[in-house]
This record gives structure tokens, sequence and C-alpha cells, in this order.
């Protein structure tokens, strides 16, 4: 009988997954995540379709209560506290004399009694024009939120 | 003769893995499931586009009232609706231009730097200015503006109500 020179593969189908590389590599991604989740941004969870402004800023991000102007609506904290406007713009007839809507000063008054500060963080939609800004920044200074702030999206 | 009789190597007879053996594999792999979970969710729940804040004023009724004069200068910036945009320094120096629009009607926010960059050389000690938009400007051309100045003046206070 011929002897072979070649040597037969061992046919050993116990194996033994290698997954300390696997855990390392998670732990990076984890702690990535978890780093860039805890330095994040303030939060804001804007409504479907909002579109916010992009701008470079410097301030660290702060609380206070969040005013959105959205097309249809706005939500103060994420309720909707005005909801019939159309095309980001108040009706004439709730507009007041100072520029103030008398819907959002009643609804930011109510606010007020519940939650303290005078910190506004206004998330509007870039669209909206800058009679509703100013409506609305002239409704929170009416009700004494009078330190504002201008939610963006930082580009980097 | 028996196993159990007392002879022979007892960790032999046991295998490798006997209870006094230092050598043990680290069982991994409830922890890689516990990476999976963790990281499917700090990714769904993350949001990845940053939210910054923009500092910016009220003229009139704001926490600080703006003192839209140093002493030396007031300066007053326009947004008009077709995209020019107009310049008046007060004060000291009473001086108005306007930085044309762009073809498309686009702000040309370069020009208007420049311009600033001007006023800020005569005047350094000018630290706020007012702006003021048309009712049509749209919000984002407010918050670009906004940012342009801030880049030469520190405090930008919101006006025009």
């Amino acid at each position: 009988m011929r002897k072979s020179f070649v040597k037969k593969p061992l046919l050993n189908t116990q194996m033994t997954l290698q997954i300390t590389s696997m855990a390392d590599i998670f732990m990076i991604i984890l702690v990535f995540l978890l780093k860039s989740y805890g330095s994040g941004a303030i939060d804001v969870t804007p409504s479907p379709g909002l579109i916010i402004p992009r701008a470079l800023t410097g301030s660290a991000p702060v609380e206070g209560l969040k005013l959105e102007i959205g097309e249809k609506t706005v939500r103060i904290d994420g309720e909707v506290a005005i909801a019939g406007i159309q095309d980001y713009k108040f009706k004439s007839e709730d507009l007041s004399a100072n520029g103030a809507s008398k819907a959002l000063v009643s609804s930011l008054q109510r606010k007020k009694q519940e939650k303290t500060g005078s910190q506004v963080i206004v998330v509007a939609d870039q669209r909206a024009p800058y009679s509703t800004i100013k409506a609305v920044l002239a409704s929170a200074a009416v009700t004494g939120y009078t330190d504002f702030k201008l939610a963006v999206v930082n580009p980097n | 003769m028996s196993a159990f009789d007392g002879s022979g190597d007892p960790l032999a007879r046991l295998g490798s893995r006997s209870p006094l053996s230092q050598d043990f594999d680290l069982n991994l792999a409830p922890i890689i499931d516990c990476f999976v979970v963790l990281i499917a969710f700090v990714m769904i729940s993350t949001a990845f586009a940053s939210i910054g804040i923009l500092e910016a004023t009220m003229a009139a009724g704001g926490r600080t009232p703006t003192e839209a004069s140093n002493g030396d200068v007031r300066l007053r910036v326009d947004l008009a609706a077709n995209g020019a945009i107009g310049m008046e320094l007060s004060g000291k120096e009473t001086r108005g231009f306007i930085v044309p629009a762009l073809p498309g009607g686009r702000r040309d926010d370069a020009e208007l730097s420049r311009r600033l960059d001007e006023v800020k050389k005569n005047w350094p000690g000018l630290k706020q200015a007012r702006l003021v938009a048309d009712n049509t400007v749209a919000y984002k051309d407010v918050v670009s503006s906004i940012e342009v100045i801030r880049r030469t003046v520190p405090g930008v206070a919101l006006d025009g109500f």
C-alpha cells in the first residue's frame, strides 16, 4: 500500500468563536455613543415637518420653557397651545395692540403658574415669518418670560 | 479496580475542568448580548442633530434691556423683504448704507460682514446692534443675519415690536 505524503486537513467540527475582540469593539462603540449622548444637546424634540434653521453657536445648552412655532400650531413644552394658525401666521383678531397673541398669553400665564423661571427657548420653523416670531416673543415678554434663546441646529 | 477506589490521579479522573483549576474561559456571550441591546437603545434614542442656542435679546422688555448705544454710536441693521440689508449708524457718527441683494434675492452676508468689520474698526466699543426685519422675512434669514452680526458685534437685540 502506498503511503500518501499529502497531509489531510483535520476535520474538527468543534470550534470556539473568538469574541473578545468583538467585545472590545462593542465597548468602544458604546463609550462613543454614551459620550455623544451625554454631552449633547438640550432636550428638544421638534414636531414632524418642523425644520430648525442652522447656525454656528458657542453658547452652552440651557433648559427652559420650549416654545415651538410650526406651520399650524404653537406648542408650549410639547403641548399644543394654539392650533388655529395658518401658514405660520396668527389670526389678526388674536393679536393685541402690543403685538402679542391673546391665546398664547393666556396659555403662557397658565404655564407660568406651573413652572417658574424666565428662560424661553424658541424652536421655530425656518420658514416662519418674522411677524410670527415677534408675536411669540411679545407674548412671552408680556407673561414674564424675558430671557430668550433661539434653538438652532449646529452644522458641526 | 474501580475508578472510585482512591487510586490514580483525581484531577485526571475529573477532567481538566476541576474546581481547583486556575485555567478557565470567561463567558462573554451575555456581555455581548447586553452591549448589543445597549448600543441599539442608545442609537435609537440619540438625536444626532446637535441643537445649539443662539443668544438674542429684545430691544425692549428683554432680560437685559438692550442699550443699543455704547455712548458713541448706535447700529441698526434692517432686513428688507427683497433681500437687501440696510445699515444705519447714529450717534457720534451718522451714516447709512445699503447692502444690495444678490441675484435671486439672496442676502449678501459676506458684504454685510465686511461692512460690519469696517464699522467695528472705527468703533471698537460697539457691543450691541439692533436687528429689524420686515414682517415677511423668514426666520431662517433672521437667524443667519444674527449669526453674521455676532461674529463682529457680540450682542444682537431683536427690534421692530
